[in-house]
């Protein structure tokens, strides 16, 4: 056996073993909730601060739409082998003449499609604040319809965010 | 008995299915109706039970909306998805009657009280407010005027029907108008089409809208043409890039009511701050978009003598594209470059570009020529009485710079001014007499070339003019007035022309397309490693631009094969572990070398001794 893949493999079995190791003696980043907020361009993380809403994301745990901080989140786990898309459908708006008009407001209640490899998976709808969250066996989906669908991959465990823009707003 | 048990329980089930088609039935029936969604053929068994008394009441907007919100989650997911979007129309209080326009192209949303209400004044006494018709005439003049310039007019849904339009009293936010993407209409050729519904201030009155310079009258022209303008955009290609129909809309402004001149107001930030790129997003403080509508001026004096119209042109040229992706919009640039390049006009938009930042010196517009004392002078980035002179500039794409050369009282005859650029910069430099006469001397080429100026000391000023005509950033300009301009350097990285409204947040490209989500664990660490160790000093942030730079095809491919993924995971697992755990993957490699050293060392004796 060459002795740069002897030393590369023993570097990777340390390497897969350490972390189980630490793991176990501190918090693992499954067990902590973390907070995003759509700025209007992308999803970043930490909560919204001027009271809008924004998503509380955990692995393994189906994510939630908040307003506030609150404790302890409601903790719904996943079915084993389904992983969750969620987001936002917003309004982009920019210009103004006299004020600027750049910004976006959430798309709330407008029904959603989801399908994958062409048909019809299911159609959800946005909640008061325009978000979205939809739990998928894991796989690849698209989501939305028309020119404002986007191709995402569902990973066992994990939440995927995404920001649809389904609307555009020019204001003078 | 567990079959009566069965069977009750299936009749019970049976009659409330029964009872909630019945009852889902004329609220969806009703609601479609009311919103004019009858035409689909999806719903039109849903609308044969429609009475006549429902539809009387189809011109009260504000109540029917709040019921729909109300009943939302009582119809059926097929009318929700039709009638979606009504909740995102203004309701108004006490809305009157809609008023349609005489050529039946426009219909109008007004309240009759409060203060969305238009001037009530009804001097015609046909029971519409006189500013409504007016308003509806305005709509219709500027529709005829789009139309005979060969405009795509705003598409309509369903087709032929009115465009919606809504008075409403915007001056608190400080809007003329607002008009918004509502439906995909595709069509042959234009596969990104929507429809759109405008709101309107009600009466330009307000002290924003300066009717002491602008009357409510003119106010509203400027306001209809720019508007509408951007709901035939939406028509075009809904990824229009902002800047531009900003642009475009604001030069239709007075293209279509001359003698308004609002647009003018716009250019002064533009040119006192011409460093920044043609195609900087939108903003009246950067004179990004509003600004730029003098470049279709320039554009449009230059090109449509010999062809069609260019500005036209150039939004059909946009509207087959698709998006970028991710719903991205389309950048500008390269549709503009795209079209100036090909046959019909057979230039470069460098060239066109060069040519209209020397226009905003010489002021040689060919059209409205009595509006050019309304287009801001040239503003110069520095201004020199003192030589020798030394200085380098940086410009970003599609981007120029005036520098000023004024005579001391001892000043030679000639000046002369050696430049050197990059290879995107273009220059060129002009005298203006005392008497003011312009004489432009360009460079032919900007390697160290030095030009000499003759009668420097008799002019009024000498200006420098550089130019980035280059969709690339950075490039490079030093001039001088000894012949000694400092070293420049060409550009690295290419910059990619996106507009403010399409940009996104970087990524470990790799990473996110093996671990399937950006927001994966791993992918986190991994983006706090870069941004915390590697963006904080020289090496890291060249290997991060490297990275950034040969990275996204290979993650591309890799998200596209699962056998990939599952690979680049494991390779990328010591990263991984290196970067959570630096000490102990120290160790770890310190251990694996010397638990190896003992065996190579062995081997290596072996083989020496036996030589």
């Amino acid at each position: 056996m060459p002795k740069a893949l002897l030393l590369y493999l023993l570097i990777a079995v340390i390497g897969t073993v350490l972390p189980a190791s630490a793991s176990a003696a501190s918090t693992p980043p499954a067990e902590v909730w973390r907070y995003y907020h759509f700025n209007g361009v992308a999803f970043i993380p930490g909560p919204a601060v001027d009271g809008s809403a924004f998503i509380a994301v955990r692995e393994k745990v189906r994510p939630v739409v908040l307003t506030t901080q609150t404790s302890p989140l409601e903790q719904t786990a996943l079915p084993d082998g389904s992983g969750v898309i969620a987001g936002i459908c917003y309004l982009q708006s920019s210009g103004g003449k006299l004020a600027s008009g750049s910004g976006f407001s959430p798309y709330p209640r407008v029904p959603l499609l989801i399908s994958t490899k062409g048909k019809e998976y299911v159609t959800v709808q946005t909640d008061d604040h325009g978000y979205f969250v939809v739990v998928l066996p894991a796989g690849t989906y698209s989501v939305g319809s028309g020119p404002f669908t986007a191709e995402i991959t569902v990973e066992r465990g994990i939440t995927t965010l995404v920001p649809l823009r389904t609307g555009k707003r020019m204001v003078d | 008995m567990n079959r009566l048990l069965t069977c009750i329980s299936l009749v019970i089930v049976t009659l409330l299915q029964f009872s909630a088609a019945v009852q889902a039935g004329p609220l969806d029936d009703y609601y479609l109706q009311q919103f004019g969604a009858s035409q689909s053929t999806q719903l039109q068994k849903a609308v044969l039970s429609v009475s006549a008394d429902v539809q009387e009441s189809a011109t009260c907007g504000m109540p029917l909306k709040k019921a729909l919100r109300r009943d939302w989650n009582l119809l059926e997911q097929s009318t929700q998805k039709v009638l979606a979007k009504q909740l995102a129309y203004p309701t108004l209080a006490s809305e009157a009657p809609l008023f349609t326009s005489a050529g039946g192209h426009f219909v109008i949303h007004y309240s009759t009280t409060g203060t969305d209400a238009p001037p009530p004044a009804d001097l015609n006494n046909d029971g519409v407010p006189d500013w409504v018709e007016t308003v509806a005439a305005t709509f219709e003049n500027v529709y005829t005027s789009y139309g005979t310039m060969g405009y795509r007019l705003a598409p309509t849904l369903p087709a032929g029907s009115p465009f919606n339009i809504y008075l409403l009293d915007l001056a608190p936010q400080g809007y003329y108008g607002v008009t918004t993407s509502d439906k995909h209409v595709p069509s042959t050729g234009y596969p990104n089409a929507y429809t759109s519904w405008m709101e309107l201030d009600n009466n330009f009155t307000d002290a924003i809208y300066h009717p002491l310079t602008y009357t409510p009258l003119q106010s509203l022209q400027i306001t209809a043409a720019h508007e509408y303008h951007h709901a035939i955009q939406y028509g075009y290609n809904y990824y229009f890039d902002t800047w531009y129909a900003e642009a475009t809309s604001t030069w239709m402004e007075d293209e279509l009511y001359d003698n308004v001149n609002q647009s003018y107001s716009y250019i002064s930030n533009w040119f006192t701050q011409s460093k920044l790129a043609l195609d900087t997003p939108v903003s009246t403080t950067t004179g990004g978009g509003y600004g730029r509508w003098i470049f279709n001026r320039y554009l449009s004096e230059t090109h449509d003598p010999q062809g069609p119209p260019i500005i036209r042109s150039a939004w059909e040229k946009l509207a087959p594209l698709p998006s970028p992706g991710n719903g991205a919009d389309i950048p500008m640039i390269p549709v503009l470059e795209s079209l100036l390049s090909s046959t019909t006009y057979a230039t470069t938009l460098g060239t066109d570009f060069f040519g209209f930042a020397k226009r905003v010196y010489t002021r040689d517009w060919t059209t409205h020529k009595n509006e050019i004392n309304k287009i801001h002078v040239y503003s110069p980035v520095e201004t020199y009485s003192t030589y020798p002179v030394n200085n380098t500039v940086t410009l970003p794409h599609y981007s120029f710079a005036y520098f000023r050369f004024l005579p001391p009282s001892s000043s030679p005859d000639n000046l002369n001014i050696t430049v050197t650029g990059t290879s995107g910069i273009k220059a060129t430099a002009f005298i203006t007499s005392s008497g003011g006469i312009v004489t432009e001397y360009p460079f032919i080429t900007v390697s160290g070339t030095t030009m000499a100026i003759p009668y420097f000391s008799s002019a009024s000023e000498v200006v420098l003019l550089v130019a980035n005509t280059t969709d690339v950033d950075n490039h490079q300009v030093a001039f001088s007035t000894d012949g000694t301009p400092a070293p420049v350097t060409d550009p690295t990285t290419p910059t990619p022309t996106t507009s403010g409204s399409s940009s996104g947040g970087g990524g470990c490209f790799i990473a996110t397309a093996t671990y399937g989500s950006y927001l994966h664990p791993q992918v986190e660490l991994l983006r706090h490693f870069r941004d915390e160790h590697l963006l904080t000093n020289a090496p890291g942030r060249a290997f991060v631009a490297f990275y950034y730079r040969y990275s996204p095809p290979l993650a591309d491919f890799i998200s596209r094969h699962s056998f990939l993924r599952g690979v680049t995971r494991v390779l990328l697992t010591p990263v991984v572990v290196a970067v959570v755990h630096p000490a102990a993957s120290a160790a770890g490699l310190l251990l694996a070398l010397a638990v190896l050293y003992r065996p190579v060392r062995r081997r290596y004796l072996a083989r020496v001794a036996v030589g």
